[in-house]
């Protein structure tokens, strides 16, 4: 049940069509994992806490740094050094007291990432690395939960919302591991790819609008152009080819 | 008829000034497009390819939606189709 303070803080967003107290209940009990505390989890977790999401899980085995804070909006220069997850989860606990926010500092392996991913309702990648990326995938076709990917290189982002089984999964569209390095990138691009990912995890949760399923949304910043690629799950995928 | 290619990576920008989707005709393979846009942007090729003859490993190639990788040169066109060039981005 809502309380008399948490109707008052979501009034705005109930006032949506379709959404209504019934959409904040699904909200405050839906349980997410946010995978990645950094350019694109920072606004993730800040929108998904200020939407009163109930449960957020926030991985990161990284430390702030310095270099970090031209787009990692949840760490200011008092916490270049500290663990990420530990200063993330006192940030979004600080934004919204109604919800639970856990931060843990692991990193995501081939080991630990079931249990991670634990009873999750669904996966948010905010992954900086391809291979991680994958892991989530599969974990997540195999307990048959959503997730919500998003990259960005410089001014520049792409998005996607993946239901296992019925939309390509990450690994039909990364049928390859691109060569990783230090990429370009500056705050804005992982804000508006993040906030898009957010979106559509409020979307999915309340049950309005349409998700960016079977299409990558690509942003392109300098040019201030969104392109729309529909894609189709790849012939043989070894992720999700069997299901 | 011809075949749409929209050209969505930010390392073609430059000598695809700037232009992200183009038609193109009378081809019939992936390799017969990248013929095409050479002409039509010169440098075209050497951003596609890595050293070793490879498609570069940050970009991907769907052909009406679907990955073709690893055999994207060969693959098959016809009219109608879409075509488009991404790149993969990693980061976060
Ligand atoms: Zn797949």
């Amino acid at each position: 049940m809502l309380s008399e303070r948490e109707l008052k803080k979501y009034d705005r967003q109930m006032m949506i069509k379709d959404f209504g107290p019934e959409g904040q209940e699904k909200l405050k009990q839906a349980k997410v994992l946010i995978a990645g505390a950094g350019g694109l989890g920072s606004p993730i977790s800040v929108y998904l806490a200020a939407a009163g999401v109930g449960r957020l899980t926030i991985v990161d085995c990284d430390t702030v740094s310095i270099s970090n804070l031209n787009r990692q909006i949840m760490y200011g220069e008092k916490d270049v050094d500290r663990q990420k997850a530990q200063s993330a989860q006192e940030t979004i606990a600080g934004l919204n007291s109604d919800i639970i926010v856990r931060g843990i500092a692991e990193k995501i392996a081939e080991e630990n990432v079931d249990d991670l991913v634990g009873d999750n309702d669904l996966i948010v990648d905010a992954m900086d690395n391809v291979p991680t990326r994958l892991l989530i995938n599969k974990v997540a076709i195999k307990k048959s939960i959503p997730v919500f990917h998003g990259a960005v290189y410089g001014f520049d982002g792409r998005v996607t919302t993946i239901i296992p089984g019925v939309t390509p999964c990450l690994r039909c569209l990364y049928p390859k591991i691109p060569p990783s390095s230090k990429f370009p990138v500056v705050g804005v691009a992982p804000a508006i790819i993040g906030c898009i990912q957010a979106a559509e995890v409020i979307k999915y949760i309340v049950g309005i609008g349409e998700l960016l399923t079977g299409r990558i949304l690509i942003y392109d910043g300098l040019k201030s152009r969104f392109l729309h690629i529909d894609v189709k799950r790849k012939t043989g995928c070894d992720a999700c080819g069997h299901i | 008829m011809s075949i749409t290619v929209t050209l969505a990576a930010a390392i073609m920008e430059e000598v695809t000034r700037s232009m992200d989707k183009v038609e193109v005709s009378g081809v019939s393979t992936f390799q017969d497009i990248l013929d095409k846009l050479e002409v039509m942007f010169p440098g075209f090729n050497e951003l596609m390819y890595n050293d070793n003859g490879r498609l570069n490993a940050i970009l991907d190639v769907y052909i009406n939606g679907e990955s073709v990788y690893p055999d994207e040169r060969v693959a098959k066109v016809k009219d109608g189709d879409v075509v488009s060039i991404t790149m993969l981005y990693e980061g976060g």
